[in-house]
């Protein structure tokens, strides 16, 4: 080669890198987001100043010259900020991930995040309540993946929900319980959640609300106890506890700990960590790394329940210990259960199995041997996007302890005041049709063709109220007795007296009547919303218009899993003067007072039983104001 | 000599015990019905189960002035009376079950009421010896009822219980027994006296006896 040529390949190769970096610079001018912002609340428990933090992230599609600003303030017209940053990239993905901090508990900021190409992409957040603070509301859903319509649709429901006048509160935070794409893979992440152009009420939802959770298995490779993700903790870099990449496969793999890096692109796995939220301690567990009895992840959750403080404890995990089908419940995490009734876990939060159900036994009776942690409640909220599946309420097969359930596309929301948690399970409606739609589906429809949404409404499917009262049914004999059926009212009318066997108790008793349900709201019968009926209530909010719509419900959960006898009697009873509920079961104040030592109260019961079920008391006293 | 006492004392009570633990229980009942005398309608028996073990009340030794009247059984507007059978004026008996999907065991029979009438009702079975769930419990009950159509109630709601009844008599499995009578024309009397209470009885006397002995 002679020099002629040589200057020649040198020339042309000078020219191809400078067209190549003229390419990538002009890539780098018009570089918009490939995913818009999202939320994520990574904070520990251990954090200072936890509650004036919130993490924003997003991703490029590219490399951009200059860094893409992020701001953020309380002008809701987006005119003033306190602060402007730049935010560089991480790792090899062109992520990007800020950390805002000294924001003021309790308070709602506006951000936006301006790409290369000059675009504000806006959003909204509620900073987390005080440390100290004695109440929290907050959102929940569950499996997402394979029908992004329903996704859509039930975020835009959510968003219409907590948009309505006195539950702005609802904003600052959703949990997630798992399965958020059909498999892990970039192919589903990217569409189902970030860029899909026909879903922008994903995209309006995740700018707006901060969601904490889990991976399901959908969002896992390998099995357990060694299942990885990879893309889910991409996304979705929570502060893991004791994370691990796996390497090798089948009965080879075998696990390295190493402290997790959102910038490392890998399988990883032992994806559990936890943390705090007002007065609720809520603890996300990874079900596809060992759970068992002297694992890390058994050994780390021991110690968290030990070392939280807070008055409320909630369990996520993805695969229900107990549901309703169709899903199979996994057992596995039965090793946890003992922990739940040790340390006051106030109840677990699942999905895996599409539709609601709670599932829960009262008594060793009802829990008829079974490893269940009793007055529990064990959720299911697995309707949150998936294809849909019927509940099995007979409590005759492979689920047993269901106590009610719902097929429904659903979400739930938590409210915690002081003593009382409130959750509420919500049906969406007017989907039809599309419903199933497949995710390569709604990629190729023209978005004229897409459901309308206002046709969208939401039905309570139940509210079940948890009370953080004393136990005292040890010390206090129930003795009921005169029941008896009125033929004229068709009401079944009885007593109950309260006999205090130990110290007196101050504040109120109260009598919890297991064994007669009552769960008014419940949604009808075709599964589907009538909207004559919220007409003729307030307009706002579109509720059952108040009316008890009666279902069959499980009168005797606790039954095991192939011991039929005695189980699935499903009865529909309504006690009329019950003051409240506790963990679905009704409730009756029996004293404001207090029972003093040896002394009775008499609580009168007055309920209708018009299925004629089988009638069973086991009455469960709470002391508590 | 406390001693003894002491242990006579324990003596009784344990015997007391075990009278109360496995005796059966009947009640005597009578109810002056003189206030609603030439009234017609229904006399209403129920023996109703909330979630108490199975046990049985029967009836017997029906009576009545000469001036009541009894008329035909009314089985068709009973529930679950398939778990009853007899007739007044011999005797009912009453099977409650927990395993039966309705709690009610209705006996209605027409009636013309004169001043007074009274049965014997005896209660038998695990219900009436069971010792651990006092949240599980039968309850017999007797009512008069103007007609099925309106389930009025022949005397007055002042004597009357929240289901129309002059009386409930309850067994629970915690092998207690109450009554309750709601004020009105009833009178009900637990007989015969219970083993129990007689061997009691008859141990302080004893004790008595030989603290006079000791005495004198």
């Amino acid at each position: 080669m002679n020099k002629t040529m040589k200057k020649a390949l040198a020339g042309l190769a000078f020219g191809l890198a400078c067209a190549v970096c003229g390419t990538a610079a002009l890539a780098q001018t018009t570089t918009a987001l490939l995913k818009t912002p999202y939320m994520i609340y990574p904070v520990l428990t251990s954090t200072p100043g936890a509650t004036t933090s919130m993490e924003v992230l997003w991703q490029d599609s590219g490399v951009p010259t200059t860094p893409d600003t992020l701001s953020w303030g309380t002008d809701s017209t987006y005119t003033t900020f306190i602060q402007n940053v730049q935010v560089a990239q991480y790792g090899t993905a062109n992520q990007c991930m800020y950390t805002i901090t000294g924001l003021t508990a309790n308070t709602t900021y506006y951000y936006q995040v301006v790409d290369s190409t000059g675009f504000a992409n806006k959003g909204s957040f509620i900073t987390a309540p005080d440390a100290s603070a004695t109440s929290v509301r907050f959102l929940a859903q569950g499996d997402s993946r394979s029908c992004p319509i329903q996704l859509d649709a039930l975020m835009y429901a959510m968003t219409q929900f907590y948009s309505q006048p006195g539950n702005s509160d609802y904003q600052r935070l959703s949990i997630a319980n798992g399965d958020w794409v059909s498999s892990d893979a970039e192919s589903n992440w990217t569409p189902q959640w970030f860029s899909n152009t026909n879903m922008p009420d994903v995209r309006a939802y995740t700018a707006n609300v901060p969601i904490n959770g889990i991976r399901g298995n959908h969002d896992t490779s390998g099995s357990y106890p060694w299942g990885t993700a990879t893309y889910f903790p991409k996304y979705f870099p929570f502060p893991y506890q004791n994370t691990t990449t796996i390497t090798g496969s089948g009965s080879s793999r075998a696990a390295n700990a190493t402290t997790f890096n959102p910038a490392t692109v890998q399988a990883w796995s032992g994806l559990y960590w936890s943390f705090d939220y007002g007065p609720a301690h809520i603890i996300c567990l990874d079900e596809y790394a060992n759970m068992a009895s002297g694992s890390p992840q058994y050994t780390w959750l021991v110690n968290d329940l030990q070392n939280t403080t807070k008055q409320w404890k909630i369990l996520l995990y993805h695969e229900a210990s107990y549901s309703a089908g169709a899903d199979g419940d996994n057992g596995n995490v039965l090793a946890i259960e003992p922990l739940i009734t040790q340390y006051n876990v106030n109840v677990v939060y699942s999905g895996h199995s599409h539709n609601y159900a709670r599932c829960g036994a009262y008594n060793a009776a009802q829990a008829n041997g079974d490893n269940i942690a009793l007055n529990v409640p064990h959720i299911t909220s697995g309707g949150g996007g998936a294809p849909i599946y019927q509940v099995d309420q007979s409590n005759t097969g492979s689920w047993p302890h269901v106590i009610t359930a719902w097929p429904s596309l659903e979400f739930m929301t938590f409210d915690i005041e002081g003593n009382n948690l409130t959750m509420t399970a919500y049906q969406v409606n007017g989907l039809g049709n599309y419903s199933n739609y497949s995710l390569s589906e709604l990629q190729t429809t023209p978005p004229n063709q897409l459901p309308p949404y206002a046709n969208l409404s939401i039905t309570p499917i139940e509210t079940v109220v948890l009370h953080n009262y004393a136990n005292v049914t040890s010390q206090v004999t129930a003795t009921v007795g005169n029941f008896g059926y009125n033929h004229q009212t068709k009401m079944y009318n009885g007593t109950v007296k309260l006999t205090n066997n130990g110290p007196a108790l101050t504040g109120n008793v109260h009598v919890v009547t297991s064994g007669i349900l009552n769960l008014p709201g419940i949604g009808t019968a075709d599964n589907e919303y009538d909207p004559q009926a919220d007409e003729e209530t307030s307009g706002d909010l579109p509720t059952n218009g108040g009316v008890a719509v009666t279902t069959p419900v499980a009168q005797n959960p606790g039954t095991g899993k192939n011991s039929p006898a005695g189980s699935g009697e499903l009865t529909n009873l309504t006690l009329v003067n019950q003051t409240g509920s506790n963990n679905g079961e009704p409730m009756i104040q029996a004293s404001s007072t207090g029972l003093g030592a040896g002394q009775s109260v008499t609580v009168e019961l007055q309920f209708s039983n018009p299925t004629n079920g089988p009638i069973h008391f086991t009455p469960m006293i709470l002391n508590g104001n | 000599m406390k001693l003894l006492k002491l242990k006579l004392l324990v003596f009784a009570l344990i015997v007391f015990a075990a009278g109360s633990a496995f005796a059966s229980y009947s009640y005597e009942v009578t109810v002056n019905t003189s206030s609603v005398s030439g009234d017609s309608g229904l006399i209403y028996m129920n023996y109703f189960n909330a979630g108490g073990s199975t046990s049985t009340a029967t009836v017997s030794g029906f009576t009545a002035d000469a001036t009541t009247s009894l008329g035909l059984q009314d089985t068709g507007d009973v529930m679950n009376g398939a778990q009853v059978v007899g007739t007044l004026p011999s005797n009912v008996a009453f099977t409650s079950t927990r395993s039966a999907s309705n709690p009610n065991n209705d006996y209605l029979q027409a009636i013309t009421l004169g001043s007074s009438t009274s049965f014997l009702v005896s209660f038998s079975g695990p219900a009436t010896t069971a010792t651990t769930n006092p949240s599980a419990a039968s309850t017999f009950s007797l009512g008069f009822i103007t007609d099925t159509g309106s389930w009025n109630n022949i005397f007055p709601p002042t004597v009357s219980g929240s289901n129309g009844e002059l009386f409930d008599i309850t067994l629970n499995d915690g092998g207690a027994t109450f009554t309750t009578t709601y004020g009105g024309p009833v009178t009900l009397a637990q007989t015969p006296i219970p083993p129990s209470a007689l061997l009691f009885g008859s141990s302080l006397i004893g004790l008595i006896g030989v603290r006079r002995r000791l005495k004198n």
